[in-house]
């Protein structure tokens, strides 16, 4: 591994040209890895591409450079207390167009910390909700058949399934 | 854009949100109800990885002849976590609502059938658990006959008059006798409609040795922990215990019932269409 550069370039799916910081970048084990490779070390410009549009890299960079201190050293409670309502805040954002491709980014960047905050907000947004409320925010369609849709009406008399 | 967020999503991923929603039991029971993949999903894991963390040793009992217990997942978390409530426990009461208006939610595909024979042990006096489990004996629906008006031309909706109609399906004819029935009081408590259980969310076989009488020790039946689900109703307080019988049709208690000219009734079952069984202990009246 480099031990020279402090922070590496990487590409968007879009072609974007991102920095990140090799810390940063350790919370991330793919990314992890090609710090350990060849790529990243001076006498070589080849840019490594990110499977990840340029939307939502922006927010996992953004993510992994709030928690990479952390990460890397460990931190006081209060820290502790402080990120978490950074990470509150950080996670209100639109479903469909900014909080499923983050799952999907800390999945395939195998980044244990978003992945979890991510699945729990989509937990959260479906809690105490009903079945109609819950195919409307996150853009479900309804695919029952007709039959087994009337199976679930007799079933649950009292839910609204339109 | 056409397709659904989660459709693009893995179903581990899926999974994963779920599975931050098990502290709750009415949550699946909504997302089963959202989409054909939620509901597959659902059923077939969710359920499954459940039953298998909170009641691991039933499980691994119910399934030594079989890959998926008896009544599917669905019914053996729901039979878990799941209170029916008087009405759908057999301890009938005059109500237009049939107690199937649920919070929990899901039968989950398991329609309801007429065929169930459901039994209420019952036991005198107010002594306790110990003690009175080797004076009970059993008896099929005295409340029915004795209490309970049932009666097709009450009722104000569908469920109910189509539980009549299964009654009249019973292996006794109960036509007379509900004629003659003692009216009781409406009850619309809530409680008398099935709700999440109380306690802990599990089932033993120990609890169900104590509840059964000393000739019936060598069946199998799990039941939930003392003291089940506690109904206040106006004449008598009802202890509610969920359970289920291991090898049912072979069981002591199926024999003893199917022999002799005991009374019977065919109710359906509250949680699927196999044999699953409430138990009433009575405290005697208030």
């Amino acid at each position: 591994m480099s031990s020279s550069v402090e922070a590496i370039t990487v590409l968007s799916s879009d072609g974007d040209e991102f920095k990140i910081t090799v810390s940063a970048a350790k919370l991330s084990k793919p990314l992890n890895w090609m710090l350990e490779d060849v790529c990243f070390s001076d006498d070589c410009d080849e840019v490594p591409t990110i499977e990840v549009n340029s939307k939502t890299l922006v927010k996992v960079i953004e993510y992994c450079e709030k928690h990479a201190p952390r990460a890397n050293s460990g931190a006081s409670d209060s820290d502790a207390e402080e990120l978490k309502k950074w990470d509150i805040e950080f996670m209100k954002m639109d479903v469909k167009d900014i909080l499923f491709h983050i799952l999907m980014a800390a999945n395939y960047l195998h980044m244990e910390g978003l992945y979890d905050l991510a699945c729990q907000t989509a937990a959260d947004l479906m809690k105490g909700m009903t079945v109609s409320q819950i195919r409307k925010i996150f853009h479900i369609k309804n695919d029952f058949s007709s039959e087994e849709q009337e199976q679930l009406r007799r079933q649950h008399p009292g839910c609204s399934f339109d | 854009m056409a397709e659904t967020v989660f459709s693009m999503l893995p179903d581990d991923v899926t999974l994963h949100i779920f599975l931050n929603l098990k502290d709750d039991p009415r949550h699946w029971a909504r997302l089963a109800c959202v989409c054909t993949k939620f509901s597959s999903l659902i059923r077939n894991f969710c359920w499954k990885i459940n039953c298998f963390h909170t009641i691991p040793s039933i499980v691994s009992d119910l399934l030594s002849d079989s890959s998926v217990p008896a009544g599917g997942w669905a019914s053996l978390h729901k039979l878990a976590v799941c209170c029916p409530g008087l009405l759908h426990a057999g301890v009938l009461l005059d109500s237009s609502d049939f107690g199937l208006e649920r919070e929990l939610g899901p039968d989950e595909g398991y329609q309801i059938t007429s065929s169930q024979e459901i039994f209420t042990s019952r036991f005198n006096g107010s002594s306790g658990m110990g003690a009175s489990g080797s004076n009970c004996y059993w008896s099929l629906f005295d409340d029915l006959y004795n209490d309970t008006v049932y009666n097709a031309s009450e009722s104000k909706d569908g469920l109910e008059s189509q539980l009549c109609e299964e009654a009249g399906k019973g292996v006794v004819k109960v036509d007379q006798e509900f004629s003659s029935c003692k009216r009781r009081k409406i009850c619309r408590s809530l409680r008398s409609r099935s709700h999440l259980a109380s306690g802990i969310w599990n089932l033993s076989r120990e609890q169900g040795n104590k509840l059964l009488s000393r000739q019936f020790r060598d069946d199998c039946l799990y039941i939930c922990d003392w003291p089940g689900c506690l109904h206040n109703e106006e004449k008598r307080n009802y202890m509610l215990f969920r359970g289920i019988f291991k090898n049912f049709k072979r069981s002591r208690v199926y024999r003893t019932i199917n022999d002799g000219n005991r009374k019977k009734i065919a109710l359906s079952c509250a949680f699927c269409q196999l044999c699953l069984m409430f138990m009433e202990y009575e405290f005697g009246s208030v």
